[in-house]
């Protein structure tokens, strides 16, 4: 088989996008919940027993994942574009999902505004079974105006 | 019988199970309210041509039914600490006969897990569980894990 390097790739590691401000919308919070069938009502109703300050939470899993692909989420930064680009180039154009791990310091609700930056902790090359692919390791830290970091996310995708 | 209260649940004590369905509308759903519009999360034609049975479910949409499994079972998910899922395959949509049905009848995925340990950090103490989504054949979609502060000396 082919040897492979991924040296062109290097320059991105380290690297962090520019922050992104952003505001936890109660709306998107509401379609969120829908959309993936969730009837808790700390999600979906402004009068719900548990609430803080009457502001709805945030799910889990409502933030955190830059999916799309044509930037339009609001956490996806030029960077990530642009390693994505690089990886194509050399040849990866598949990009599968590997992981996600969520640390929650404080509550989001709401309301709250975050600020979001990417970072490109680690690329990596692996061989396997169906051959060559680049383990992405993304850091996303989503802090507050004061300062306080809300949450970290560590995502992990595979580009073939 | 009474199910027990989660926080009065010990190491090897099940969680609920809810069962999923990824109908087509679903996937639908979940595109407009992630942004995630790739046509194979919802274009049959498009799927078909990939290779596919049908739409792919959104890997992402599997990781929100494991956090909705967690949320839901202890109600307040600001005691969530941390939560980790690992993506292992791919499941896919069911059809729609028509618009007028809200689901077929077919359940895509089950989601559960286990408490498999209770810690002391400090003062605080925690639950940690594993999670899981399977196909009814008992593959697994997503494997996972939660942490979740365990409150002291109020009503959960």
């Amino acid at each position: 088989m082919e040897e492979r390097n991924i040296n062109s790739l290097k320059s991105f590691i380290e690297r962090s996008g520019d922050p992104i401000t952003f505001s936890v919308e109660t709306g998107a919070i509401k379609r969120y919940a829908d959309a993936i069938g969730d009837t808790n009502p700390v999600f979906t109703d402004d009068s719900a027993d548990g609430l803080i300050d009457g502001k709805l939470f945030a799910p889990p899993g409502f933030f955190g994942w830059p999916t799309s692909l044509k930037g339009n989420m609001p956490f996806y930064p030029q960077l990530r574009v642009d390693m994505i680009a690089a990886l194509a180039k050399e040849g990866y154009t598949n990009l599968l999902d590997g992981s996600l791990d969520y640390e929650f310091f404080t509550p989001i609700l709401a309301g709250d505004i975050l600020y979001a930056v990417m970072t490109i902790k680690e690329l990596s090359l692996k061989q396997g079974r169906s051959g060559y692919m680049v383990v992405c390791t993304l850091e996303f830290t989503y802090d507050r105006p004061n300062g306080e970091r809300a949450a970290k996310v560590t995502q992990k995708i595979i580009a073939k | 019988m009474e199910q027990k209260k989660w926080n009065d649940c010990v190491v090897g004590d099940k969680l609920p199970e809810y069962e999923l369905k990824a109908t087509t509308q679903r996937l639908v759903k979940f595109a407009g309210a992630s942004g995630d519009f790739h046509p194979l999360h919802y274009d049959w034609s498009y799927a078909a041509k990939k290779g596919y049975q049908s739409p792919m479910v959104h890997g992402q949409l599997s990781r929100a039914w494991m956090a909705m499994l967690i949320c839901n079972w202890i109600g307040n998910p600001a005691l969530i600490k941390k939560l980790n899922c690992r993506f292992v395959s791919s499941v896919f949509s069911v059809g729609m006969a028509s618009m007028m049905e809200a689901a077929e009848d077919k359940v895509t995925c089950i989601a559960s897990g286990e408490v498999v340990n209770i810690t002391e950090e400090g003062t605080q103490k925690y639950m940690e569980c594993s999670l899981w989504v399977r196909t009814p054949e008992g593959a697994n979609v997503l494997t996972g894990s939660a942490k979740i502060l365990i409150p002291q000396g109020q009503a959960v």
